[in-house]
């Protein structure tokens, strides 16, 4: 049982050095500035709703699913959207990931066991998706 | 399979051990913005078993694992994250066993890193599956970075308990 040997130095610098890279990656997900961001929302891998964030100045609320697919309360409010209130999923992760949206927090919300996922996207090309969504 | 009492006792402890590491850890928040990060701190008994020698075989490990994943899914009612666990805790034991033959000076902290983000790259595998999506791609810089922290601590863990708790080890039927 040794911690050193030239074997294990150089298996500790490729770790560093994976572990840097993947910080600096994980900086530009969290980070990326988005020009009119909107939100997709999708269920079951399909899209069934394109949100324009920033219309919102008020906090609208609504519910995405059946108690079969699973429940999740969707809010937005001045360009951010989150998960909350009643969501009926056993680990939460989409509710602790917050409000996304502004910031440049642009990192996707994402329900695994009711499939559900939130998604900002740059809002250039809106009106061609609204048209695919209807 | 030859099981005497006192390894078949052993097992199951090991599995009650790692069973109650389980569910002490998921009650520990670490929400700071990176959804699904967890400390992986049940690896510190499958890490052990690989390494004691001895009478203590990879499928002991596996063993090990597999009640601790069954009992754990049986105990929250989460039957998907058995899947999940188990496809990530077979995926870092596959990769740990690979790692260990490779480097034959037996790092166990390179080992234990290597074993994390091998868990991390299963469960992302899994969601991604599930969801039919790639999105969840973005998540795993994050749990990189995490399963490297995580990693070295738990390796660090069993590299100490065999520094420094020799007789210990020799009780459980390991090597010296």
């Amino acid at each position: 049982m040794k911690l050193s040997g030239k074997k294990n130095i150089v298996c500790y610098c490729i770790i560093a050095v994976i572990f840097a890279a993947s910080l600096v990656v994980w900086y530009f997900i969290y980070n990326a500035e988005i020009e009119n961001p909107v939100a997709k929302i999708y269920k079951n891998g399909v899209l069934i709703e394109i949100i324009n964030i920033s219309d919102y100045d008020l906090r609208f609320s609504f519910t995405v699913g059946t108690p079969e697919t699973g429940i999740n309360e969707i809010k937005v409010k001045n360009g951010e959207i989150w998960v909350g209130g009643i969501t009926d999923c056993l680990v939460q992760t989409c509710v602790k990931t917050g409000h996304i949206g502004s910031n440049g927090r642009t990192i996707p919300i994402i329900c695994v066991p009711n499939r559900l996922e939130i998604r900002i996207v740059g809002g250039e090309n809106i009106h061609e998706l609204d048209a695919v969504a209807r | 399979m030859k099981y005497n009492t006192k390894k078949l006792t052993l097992t199951a402890l090991f599995a009650a051990i790692a069973l109650i590491i389980f569910i002490i850890e998921a009650q520990i928040p670490l929400s700071f913005s990176v959804p699904g990060l967890k400390l992986g701190l049940a690896n510190i008994v499958t890490l052990l078993i690989l390494f004691l020698g001895g009478s203590w075989k990879a499928r002991d490990a596996f063993l090990v694992l597999l009640v601790r994943v069954l009992l754990a899914a049986f105990i929250t009612g989460n039957t998907m994250s058995f899947a999940f666990s188990f496809a990530g805790g077979l995926l870092a034991l596959g990769v740990m066993l690979a790692v260990k033959m490779a480097l034959k000076d037996e790092a166990i902290p390179v080992v234990s890193v290597a074993g994390a983000l091998a868990h991390n790259a299963g469960q992302i595998a899994m969601a991604a599956l599930y969801m039919q999506s790639t999105s969840v791609f973005a998540y795993f810089p994050a749990l990189i970075a995490g399963g490297i922290i995580s990693g070295l601590f738990t390796g660090f863990a069993v590299y100490y308990l065999f520094k420094k708790h020799p007789k210990f080890i020799g009780f459980i039927g390991g090597k010296k």
